[in-house]
């Protein structure tokens, strides 16, 4: 029982707290009105993946031993999160009374409490209903089993890592010796389960098939919840009804086997299902956020520290993502440069878009 | 112009094969050009609208796909650029904002047209029901911990060579279990050639053969169905049978220290 107790502390605390108060860095840097506990969260995590990204990639091209590893970023993570708490407790003060202290910290003030509460009835039926739809996908993540080839070598990998005390050391297909293969060692996800599976003493596989999407699949929907509320900032009792359509067409996705939907519910805890169905969608919230029609004047540091760090994040998600952020970030960045006639905006991007070009060259060089 | 034209088919296939039946996919353009006529906020227009577009064009531009090759990237992983496509978004921004008077209306329509086009993914032959935690068949946990080396023993590897419908679990639950082959035997398109792989498939089990094959490969134990024939029994050999767990045969080399 004690030992289950802990395995469920230390989760809490790799996939809650410390994200969390990592989160809180970022959005130090953003308006208030943005700064909501959802927008710290998913800022938490990409900031969270970019360490562990920035540490990781070194030390395994360096051929670290994995526990060496694990005691490196254990110390950066937590001095990281102390720092994100300082900040949160800065932006409390800010606040005015106890209630409304503690709320700020946890990214709540932004709610208007004084208009009083008032329910709109049709908005709570939509929540309830979309609440319903992702609880059966998280349902069926936890009673299903799915088969795909791909678990062989990245599941394997992980728990390969935990138990040979090895990072990309060995082939996780049949346990012989190999040299680095670069392709694989940009994208860390793999190493990252294997740490939280280190740190709880959860198996890796255990951790990647039945609790990930426990984190990822709420994580998505919440990139979607952020773009959401973008583009119905001004109704945003439509809100739900668009994520509604969102969980329908994840659900009835499977039109082929190469769909981003398909990959969320039969791929969710691999890098390519995460990056496509986590780290575009808030890469396009981030960039819809960015250039709001009536802000457009109004700096927001923070959120471009987080488009570079949505970069980082599709490089520990999967070595192809840098070369995908790279297609979108300069599509985009272009356009919007040209719409608001402005070189600035897009110096901006090619500075985000930094990792990219790093990486994509690490990966051509060393390959 | 040979090689556009050819990259040219090969966006078309990478088209077909994303799209499947394709409705989901007209859903998308259709939202989008509704999009197209009806958003007005210049910037989400950029991002929701002239910007997936653009990247269907380059998507479609052969030269683009030269260089996706030159660039030493995995062809077969080219059709990922479609994924940069926001469809569920721009079908989900269209559906509300066609029935914004009417959203309950407009959340039921758009519901029954995305169950009518597409593909319920649970229905997924891949997908079955879990047996344990692992969300790996029983049988290869209950196999493996035959084979599994006591906790006072000092070996931290063991060998052993499994058929080919338990090869893609095995290391998920153990690294300590080692094969000769793996995964990437299995893959066609990889051309790996692994005779032993031959011999373990074979209807009939050519027993020497197999058995040679497996000592080279400093294997322990061989997994067998029960319904595999044999030209000889193992025991001629000195391959004695462990233990027949879930319908495998657990065979270990007694010559093997």
């Amino acid at each position: 029982m004690l030992e289950l107790l802990l395995e469920f502390i230390q989760l809490l605390l790799w996939f809650i707290i410390i994200p969390f108060a990592i989160g809180c860095i970022p959005c130090a840097l953003i308006q208030k009105r943005l700064r909501t506990c959802g927008m710290i969260m998913a800022s938490g995590y990409l900031a969270m993946f970019s360490i562990f990204e920035l540490l990781t990639l070194p030390m395994v091209l360096l051929g670290w031993k994995f526990t060496t590893a694990v005691r490196c970023i254990v110390v950066v993570l937590i001095l990281t999160a102390a720092a994100g708490i300082v900040f949160a407790v800065k932006a409390a003060m800010e606040e005015e009374g106890i209630l409304r202290r503690i709320l700020g910290a946890f990214g709540i003030s932004a709610w208007d409490f004084s208009e009083g509460f008032q329910p709109d009835v049709q908005a709570v039926c939509l929540w309830a209903l979309f609440l319903i739809l992702a609880g059966f996908q998280l349902y069926q993540a936890f009673t299903l089993a799915v088969f795909d080839g791909d678990d062989a070598y990245y599941v394997a990998q992980s728990v390969t890592a935990v138990n040979r005390d090895s990072m990309y050391g060995y082939i996780p297909y049949n346990g012989f010796g190999t040299s680095l293969d670069i392709r694989h060692a940009i994208a860390a996800l793999p190493l990252w389960i294997a740490f939280v599976s280190k740190m709880s003493g959860i198996h890796a596989t255990i951790l990647s098939h039945l609790i990930l999407p426990f984190i990822f699949v709420p994580l998505t929907y919440l990139a979607y919840y952020l773009v959401a509320k973008r583009l119905f900032s001004e109704k945003k009792r439509f809100i739900p009804a668009f994520l509604i359509i969102i969980g329908m067409l994840q659900i009835f996705g499977n039109v082929s086997i190469y769909t981003k939907e398909t990959f969320f519910v039969m791929r969710t805890w691999q890098g390519k299902s995460f990056f496509a169905n986590f780290v575009l969608v808030i890469t396009l919230a981030l960039i819809l956020w960015l250039f709001e029609e009536e802000t457009e004047e109004r700096r927001n540091p923070g959120l471009w520290a987080l488009l570079l760090c949505a970069n980082i994040t599709a490089a520990f998600s999967t070595a192809l993502g840098v070369f995908l952020m790279a297609i979108l970030i300069g599509v985009t960045g272009c356009l919007l440069a040209v719409r608001n006639r402005s070189v600035k905006v897009l110096w901006k991007f090619v500075i985000s878009c930094i990792p990219c070009i790093v990486f994509t060259l690490l990966y051509i060089g060393m390959k | 112009m040979e090689l556009l034209s050819d990259n040219l088919d090969v966006i078309i296939q990478f088209y077909k094969n994303y799209i499947g039946n394709g409705f989901v996919f007209y859903l998308f353009l259709a939202s989008l050009l509704y999009l197209v006529f009806t958003e007005k906020r210049k910037q989400i227009r950029t991002v929701l609208v002239i910007a997936p577009i653009t990247i269907m064009l380059l998507f479609s531009f052969p030269p683009f796909k030269v260089m996706f090759d030159l660039l030493g990237l995995d062809s077969e992983t080219y059709y990922r650029i479609l994924w940069l496509l926001p469809m569920g978004i721009i079908i989900a921004y269209a559906g509300v904002k066609l029935f914004e008077e009417y959203v309950w209306v407009g959340v039921a329509v758009m519901c029954v047209l995305v169950i009518y086009t597409g593909t319920y993914v649970y229905k997924n032959p891949n997908i079955t029901k879990a047996e344990n935690g692992y969300h790996i068949p029983q049988v290869v946990i209950n196999v493996c911990d035959v084979i599994l080396p006591d906790e006072e023993s000092d070996k931290d590897r063991v060998w052993a060579v499994f058929p080919s419908e338990l090869i893609h679990y095995v290391r998920q639950y153990s690294d300590v279990i080692c094969m000769p082959y793996g995964r990437e035997a299995l893959v066609d398109r990889w051309e790996f050639e692994y005779p032993l792989k031959d011999l373990m498939e074979a209807s009939k089990i050519q027993t020497e053969e197999l058995v040679e094959s497996v000592r080279n490969s400093w294997c322990e134990y061989v997994i067998l169905s029960v319904n595999k024939k044999f030209t000889e029994p193992m025991e001629n050999y000195d391959f004695e049978l462990v233990e027949t767990v879930n319908g495998y045969h657990i065979y270990r080399d007694a010559k093997c220290e």
